[in-house]
């Protein structure tokens, strides 16, 4: 058990050492290094820069380095929470993230938990009427949910906010809480605000999980064991429960694994149309101004935030299921 | 002759498939006493194991009990007919796993993997004899150690995957007979096992038969297994009796072709020296079946015009001893 | 007996069929699958015949039609009923009130529609010059069937044009990552040991992290000034960087069934180069699921190119996919005042949906057990 975590743990670490090459190689990915981009915007914004300036600022970057050189001191300047300086906002990395991480990670988990308790109910009762107006509804409605762009169900469903309600649905606050200080009135605005980005995020995670719920079942309705304790004697939905339901259960939670990470890409294109202030939606702008400081530390946090996940759910699948536990 | 238990009559348990009607048991008829062991023998697909789910109500759609009773004496002396019973209502409900008790073919498969024996075992104790946690979970930990478990109080918190498939099928017999059934239902118990291993299943079968006093349905495809658990026999062929005699008369004196065949395919009992005889074909499945006997495909001795006319009735050729064939119709007629 | 010369009959064209007539008989009895065929079918013929489809050249500006919703298609107007269809003419006016340009139906003008009518010259696949086009309405209207958009170009044209771009972007994604997924899962699954564990951590490294975030940094970093050509061959294979990895896993999986069987060794046995065995024993031998796995794989890569070139960071104008089309539908404000501008998505939709329907029917029919 303890050696199953341990495995577990030590492949979390791996996956977080290989995403920081990569963040690495995103950062040297564009033409030029980022001094370049740095340069040219002082200069638009009409500073001089003169040679003897760039000198010191490429050595403090370490630019004259080689590059598994500049690899390991940007790693280790991370490992020592030190993330860079956003060249756009003129502010290090962690800072801009700071303000964005609790709301990443508060759409990103209530995301999760809203499509697990949406979609096993349906997969449930999909699976045991199989053929019903529900299992037809759910089929139809997780097709379409699997086939429809994230961004295409923000725009229609803003749209329709906008005309049906004529309620703003972008952004997570009404303008006049977005700069004010936390307060009920701001947290029930936030609320009103949350459930497009969770549908619209929730939609493609919940219709596959249904589907996969609905499979499982399907297949351990047809075992002996349900049989066999339908022959003890036990009232039918105690025992749908008790029995089939908690062993389809298992590749359940093993879905996580790839649930979360469909969530935070699809929170991503869906932040930037709803205008949420979420890491994804700061990686973009990042992205498109070539900050590539910022850009990478957010890919990387997003990788850490599924991987984290990754890895509960794993604990999780330990608890649940004992052929884990035991091995 | 003792105390009636179990009474089936003309038990009709019919599917029904796009393809056609799928007649699985089409009017079967025994009688089961109490202490007693009838067994069922039969190739797959000839119905008995939908016999057997149709006593507890447990045959899934879209099969269904079109017809017949199955009338069963139960422990307060009053009489119920299970074929007519709701599948999901209380009263069967009641009757599962505490009068009548039910263990499957393959051990591992029918307990759940995700529950400790343990838990399996109380789980059905609370559901009928006990309300009380602890006291059940003596009464588990107390029939593991009677089915033969080394340390009783370790299995209780083992899972199905931690245990051999001999093991785990002493577990479901533990849960069958923890409530005291008065009757068992074993759909080929021993199957899946080893041969030492089924031979060992079997004694422990028979002497906690002795010591609950309870009777026994053994369904099987075995022979020889047959000849040592069961009092009756009954040779299932496409969801009908083709014969139903004494253990001891059927192995002397077989009558129906399809048993005669059965015998002639073992070694033990074949009658021909040199080669053992396999009976020809395969078991037709019975979508829509002709009114014919169902064996006159495969069958040396079937005739023309008369197998294939008509279904023969069972008939009692000698005392207690019951054919299905035109063959045996003749012989009655001309006694 | 007398049945056996039939049944006889039936068997022996039963085992003559091969897998693939068998995968083929299963298939056509998935209603979906099929429907999602003939969808596909169409699609893909209009990506082939886009030119001559489209009733305007897709980058014809038009100053005098910008942002015109859809013309309707009629059969009866205010003189009467007419068995060919036609279009009124448009008329342009200002709102009083909001002072916006809009255009309003003129029915003193009717256009009729008709096919193969002359219009826009154009190449067909650069070779065949001509200016026939399958329908279009007399000399002097205009048809719009799905509006025009902010430099006046004519919305179903370029929708037509895309098609060839979106589906085919996930065609060539698909390729790089089949060749990838077969070269390194049957390496992993077919040696094992050391390979087997590297290329196993990279599978799971792919499959954990979020894709979309990936493709972004990835597409972003593509230099401002690649050709057209560049940039879609760079998102095609940005998109596959992720998309092998699943392709590798089902193929590890059934290798690592099929290389314990008999004909495996007996190969081995022979003499037969290990290269060989995986491309002519062991290749034909999981094909179904291939084919399955990438049919699954193909709307993945259809909904990737579309966020990206939607964000503006994938393929870029003049390049012409669904996904920068609706780049033009970015803000809610653009939606509530064009919103015929979404049209490009539902052709996404119905793509991304026939091609999953067809998938499972391939899926269903390879299985199997069913």
């Amino acid at each position: 058990m303890s050696r199953y975590v341990a495995r577990r743990f030590l492949y979390m670490i791996f996956t977080m050492a290989i995403m920081s090459v990569v963040a690495f190689i995103i950062i040297q990915l564009p033409p030029g290094d980022y001094l370049t981009s740095y340069i040219m915007q002082l200069q638009t914004s009409g500073q001089t820069v003169d040679a003897a300036q760039i000198e010191m600022l490429r050595r403090q970057y370490g630019l004259d380095l080689p590059l598994h050189e500049q690899y390991l001191l940007w790693i280790s300047k991370i490992v020592r929470g030190n993330f860079g300086i956003s060249f756009d906002y003129n502010r290090p990395v962690l800072e801009l993230l700071a303000q964005r991480i609790p709301i990443t990670v508060l759409i990103s988990s209530l995301t999760l938990l809203v499509t697990y308790v949406i979609a096993i109910p349906i997969g449930v009762y999909s699976a045991v009427r199989q053929y019903s107006i529900v299992d037809y509804v759910g089929t139809v409605i997780s097709f379409i949910g699997l086939a429809t762009p994230n961004f295409l169900i923000a725009l229609i469903l803003m749209y329709a906010c906008q005309r049906l309600f004529g309620f703003n649905a972008s952004g997570l606050f009404s303008p006049e809480y977005a700069n004010a200080p936390w307060s009920l009135a701001k947290f029930i605005d936030m609320l009103k605000h949350l459930p497009i980005p969770v549908i619209v995020i929730g939609l493609s995670g919940t219709a596959s999980v249904m589907r996969v719920m609905r499979a499982s079942l399907l297949d351990e309705l047809k075992l002996e064991y349900v049989e066999a304790a339908r022959a003890k004697g036990l009232k039918e939905l105690a025992l749908l429960l008790r029995y089939p339901v908690r062993v389809a259960l298992n590749p359940i939670v093993s879905t996580i694994g790839w649930v979360l990470p469909g969530i935070l890409s699809g929170a991503t294109v869906t932040a930037i149309v709803l205008d949420l202030p979420t890491v994804g939606a700061l990686m973009y702008r990042a992205l498109l101004s070539q900050d590539m400081y910022v850009a990478a530390t957010c890919v990387m946090f997003l990788t850490f935030l599924t991987v984290i996940g990754t890895f509960l759910s794993d604990l999780l699948l330990m608890w649940v299921d004992p052929r884990i536990r035991y091995e | 002759m003792g105390a009636t238990l179990l009474e089936v009559n003309g038990l009709k348990t019919y599917f029904h498939l796009e393809e056609g009607v799928l007649k699985a048991v089409d009017g079967v008829s025994f009688r089961i006493e109490r202490g007693k062991v009838l067994g069922i023998i039969g190739e797959s697909g000839c119905g008995k194991s939908v016999t057997a789910r149709s006593i507890l109500g447990l045959v899934a759609r879209p099969g269904k009990i079109v017809g017949g009773e199955i009338l069963f004496h139960r422990a307060d002396g009053s009489v119920v007919d299970l074929a007519r019973l709701d599948p999901q209502g209380d009263e069967i409900r009641d009757i599962r796993g505490k009068e009548i008790s039910m263990i499957f073919q393959e051990p591992r498969r029918s307990l759940s993997p995700v529950h400790t024996i343990g838990e399996q075992i109380t789980e059905a104790l609370l559901l009928h004899r006990t309300q009380d946690h602890k006291e059940a979970r003596e009464i588990a930990i107390d029939m593991l150690r009677r089915v033969g478990m080394s340390n009783p109080e370790v299995r209780f918190h083992s899972y199905p995957h931690q245990l051999s498939g001999g093991m785990c099928q002493r577990a479901m017999i533990a849960m069958a007979l923890c409530c005291r059934p008065a009757l068992l239902i074993a759909d080929e118990p021993t199957t899946a096992l080893d041969v030492t291993v089924q031979a060992q299943i079997i004694d422990l079968m028979l002497e906690l038969k002795e010591q609950i006093g309870m009777a026994m349905l053994y369904i099987t495809h075995d022979l020889g297994v047959i000849s040592e658990v069961a009092d009756e026999v009954a040779v299932m062929y496409l969801g009908r009796v083709v014969e139903y005699a004494k253990t001891e008369r059927l192995f002397e004196n077989p009558l129906h072709p399809y048993t005669i065949g059965l015998f002639n395919s073992l070694p033990a009992f074949s009658s021909a020296k040199g080669r053992l005889q396999a009976i020809p074909g395969n078991v037709p499945i019975p979508i829509d079946p002709p009114p014919a006997c169902g064996f006159a495909t495969r069958c040396s001795k079937a005739m023309a015009g008369v197998c294939d006319a008509a279904v023969p009735e069972l008939v009692e050729v000698e005392e207690e001893h019951y054919v299905r064939c035109f063959l045996h119709h003749e012989e009655r007629a001309v006694s | 007996m007398s049945a056996s010369p039939a049944v006889a009959g039936e068997t022996s064209r039963f085992y003559a069929a091969t897998q693939w007539q068998l995968m083929w008989r299963k298939f056509l009895r998935h209603r979906l699958a099929v429907l999602g065929l003939i969808i596909l079918t169409i699609f893909y013929t209009i990506a082939a015949f886009a030119e001559f489809i489209a009733p305007y050249d897709p980058y014809r500006r038009n100053t005098r039609f910008i942002h015109v919703p859809p013309q309707k298609i009629r059969f009866a107007g205010q003189d009467g009923f007419s068995l060919r269809p036609f279009v009124y003419g448009l008329k342009q006016e200002l709102d009083p009130v909001t002072w916006r340009r809009r255009y309003v139906e003129d029915p003193s003008q009717r256009y009729y529609l008709r096919f193969f009518t002359r219009g826009d010259r154009y190449r067909l696949w650069g070779l065949i010059e001509t200016d026939w086009h399958l329908f279009g309405v007399d000399g002097g209207g205009t048809l719009f069937l799905m509006g025009t958009d902010g430099s006046g170009r004519d919305l179903f044209s370029r929708i037509i044009y895309g098609t060839r771009v979106s589906l085919t972007v996930g065609l060539v994604g698909i390729l790089i990552s089949f060749v990838l997924g077969c070269l390194l899962g049957g390496i992993s699954g077919y040696y094992g040991g050391t390979a087997d564990l590297i290329i196993q951590r990279v599978i799971e490294f792919l499959l954990s992290i979020p894709t979309i975030p990936l493709w972004m940094a990835l597409a972003a970093a593509m230099p401002k000034n690649w050709s057209t050509l560049q940039v879609y061959f760079a998102i095609t294979i940005i998109l596959s960087v992720v998309g092998w990895s699943n392709l590798a896993r089902v193929v590890r999986g059934k290798l690592l069934e099929l290389r314990e069987e008999d004909f495996v060794l007996a190969a081995k046995l022979a003499g037969a180069s290990d290269l060989n065995i995986i491309l002519s024993h062991l290749l034909p031998g999981l094909m179904s699921y291939l084919v399955v796995s990438v049919t699954l794989a193909i709307p993945g890569m259809i909904l990737g190119e579309t966020a990206l070139s939607f964000l503006g960071i994938g393929l870029r104008p003049p390049v012409i996919s669904w996904g920068v089309l609706l780049n033009d539908a970015q803000s809610v404000s653009a939606i509530a005042l064009h919103p015929w501008l979404l049209w490009p998505g539902l052709f996404v939709v119905l793509a991304v949906l026939a091609f999953n329907f067809v998938g499972d029917g391939l899926r269903d029919a390879a299985d199997p057990y069913q």
